[in-house]
């Protein structure tokens, strides 16, 4: 049987033609419609690439160990998308994988290097807070997020910049929401500890003297 | 450390409110108050003042990062060449993959140790022939090209589109009545042992390509038209060999494959093959006048 004229125009789509639409995420519009699973998974998933790559970029701190971690999380997102649920929110799946294959990457290659500090080391809290110079560039808030310890900075990129809920870190992460909550004030707190550290680079905001 | 006009409790209890009265997530009554005490304290007000730039900063500066084009070529690429279990993490928990880890184990250890000293994970697929064709970011020129190439190593080598044979009808109604006159016209002008066996229409990054595939032997040439995406040829460094129909033509090769390609007002058009590069030029040198006159009709 010559395969459909779609097939022709897009031959990917045989891989699901010949397969006689097995059974995929989105049911009805696989059953009754042209779109191919892989279709389907890229709609649903591609969108949210950029949000992925700069969070795995900030987390990891190089760019071709992010890409390739993307990559593989995309990979494990397309392994396991029949698991996916329609209608859940794709972003915050794709943000667990992600997490899963940054921690078995950093776990393999950066055990030695990686700083993991105990979250009960933590309450040494001081309320002054020294200033922080106006004129901070963006590359210097970068830098200064790079030298938070990784636990501390995964929970502030995702609470700060990707704006997910505390309930939906915690399940990103697998830790609790109290732990998400703790390490997020913590990890604020070293932020703004080391933008403060920049003031004396630009000759401002003397340490131990409040405005 | 001094304290200047720091009301040592009641300042540290608001200021542990502060990041959740940005993010608005304080009782209504916990509000006020941290309202009430930010208009009688200078200090705290400060507070929140950096506290809200550096949240703002720091969104911008990570937001100013994308991911790189070629990411997302790798990644779709993946996809649509279908699952490909085997993969480091999935690989592990499995134990019929055995073979495969032993496999994976062999290359490492074939590729000695690399990977150790480069710090660059062992999972990651290899990149495909047409993405491991580098083109540097100011040749423009070869990013033109890359974009028929990388449509030939898709669609004719990646998904073996070389080896199929199609009808005359089946190119007909993939081509479309805009462009099916374009495969009489190309064998009009082939030599006689060019086969078309392939015409139709593909889709690769989002772009639409109308794709002629000609085979003679192991001899695999892809003629590819695209519409232009504002894309224009770089004044100068036109190859010599030919002006097809007073439009210069480029060329460049990447791995074992030639390309030349020229621009109309409207499209893009290609030639690739993994002939010689002077065999490739004769290609170009007779398609490329006709497919520019074709062009020039259709638009008529």
């Amino acid at each position: 049987m010559a395969p459909p004229m779609w097939a022709l125009e897009a031959p990917w789509k045989l891989v699901s033609w010949k397969l006689g639409f097995g059974i995929c995420g989105l049911g009805s519009t696989v059953l009754f419609g042209r779109r191919s699973k892989a279709e389907d998974f890229e709609l649903a998933a591609m969108p949210h690439l950029n949000d992925l790559f700069r969070t795995a970029l900030r987390v990891i701190g190089n760019r071709n160990e992010a890409e390739d971690l993307v990559q593989e999380t995309y990979l494990q997102a397309w392994k396991s998308f029949h698991r996916f649920e329609p209608g859940t929110n794709c972003r915050a799946w794709l943000f667990k994988i992600l997490f899963h294959v940054v921690h078995h990457y950093r776990r393999k290659w950066y055990k030695a290097n990686t700083t993991f500090e105990s979250d009960e080391v933590l309450e040494d809290i001081v309320a002054y807070e020294p200033p922080v110079p106006q004129q901070l560039s963006d590359d210097d808030v970068l830098a200064a997020l790079e030298t938070i310890p990784a636990q501390y900075r995964e929970v502030v990129l995702l609470a700060d910049v990707e704006e997910f809920t505390y309930k939906e870190i915690a399940r990103t992460l697998g830790i609790p929401v109290g732990t998400v909550m703790s390490r997020l004030s913590r990890g604020r707190r070293l932020l703004r500890s080391e933008l403060a550290q920049f003031a004396a680079g630009y000759g401002r905001g003397e340490k131990g003297k409040s405005a | 450390m001094t304290l200047i006009g720091f009301d040592g409790g009641q300042c540290k209890r608001i200021r542990s409110y502060l990041d959740s009265y940005l993010n608005n997530e304080l009782l209504v009554e916990t509000t006020h108050e941290v309202i009430k005490h930010l208009e009688s304290c200078k200090d705290c007000a400060r507070v929140l003042e950096e506290r809200t730039r550096i949240k703002d900063q720091l969104k911008r500066a990570v937001l100013g990062d994308s991911a790189p084009l070629e990411l997302q070529a790798r990644i779709l690429h993946d996809i649509r060449r279908g699952s490909r279990p085997g993969f480091l993490f999935g690989a592990l928990n499995k134990s019929w993959v055995l073979a495969a880890a032993a496999a994976v184990l062999f290359g490492a250890i074939a590729l000695g140790i690399v990977f150790k000293s480069t710090g660059r994970p062992t999972n990651v697929a290899p990149r495909p022939l047409s993405l491991a064709a580098e083109v540097a970011s100011g040749d423009q020129t070869g990013q033109i090209l890359k974009v028929g190439f990388d449509d030939h190593v898709f669609c004719s080598i990646d998904h073996d589109m070389a080896d199929k044979q199609f009808t005359s009808e089946q190119m007909s109604a993939s081509l479309g009545p805009q462009y099916e006159g374009l495969v009489a016209v190309v064998k009009q002008k082939m030599p006689q042992d060019y086969v078309v066996v392939v015409g139709h229409r593909c889709h690769y990054l989002q772009r639409e390509f109308v794709h002629l595939i000609l085979r003679r032997g192991n001899e695999v040439v892809s003629l590819i038209l695209t519409k232009k995406n504002g894309e224009v040829f770089p004044p100068g460094g036109a190859a010599s060999f030919l002006q097809a129909s007073g439009a210069p033509v480029y060329e460049s090769a990447w791995h074992d494959l030639q390309v030349a390609g020229m621009e109309t007002p409207d499209y893009l058009v290609f030639v690739i093959s993994n002939e010689s590069r002077k065999g490739n030029e004769y290609i170009a040198d007779t398609l490329m006048p006709a497919v520019n006159d074709f062009l020039k009709n259709a638009a008529a």
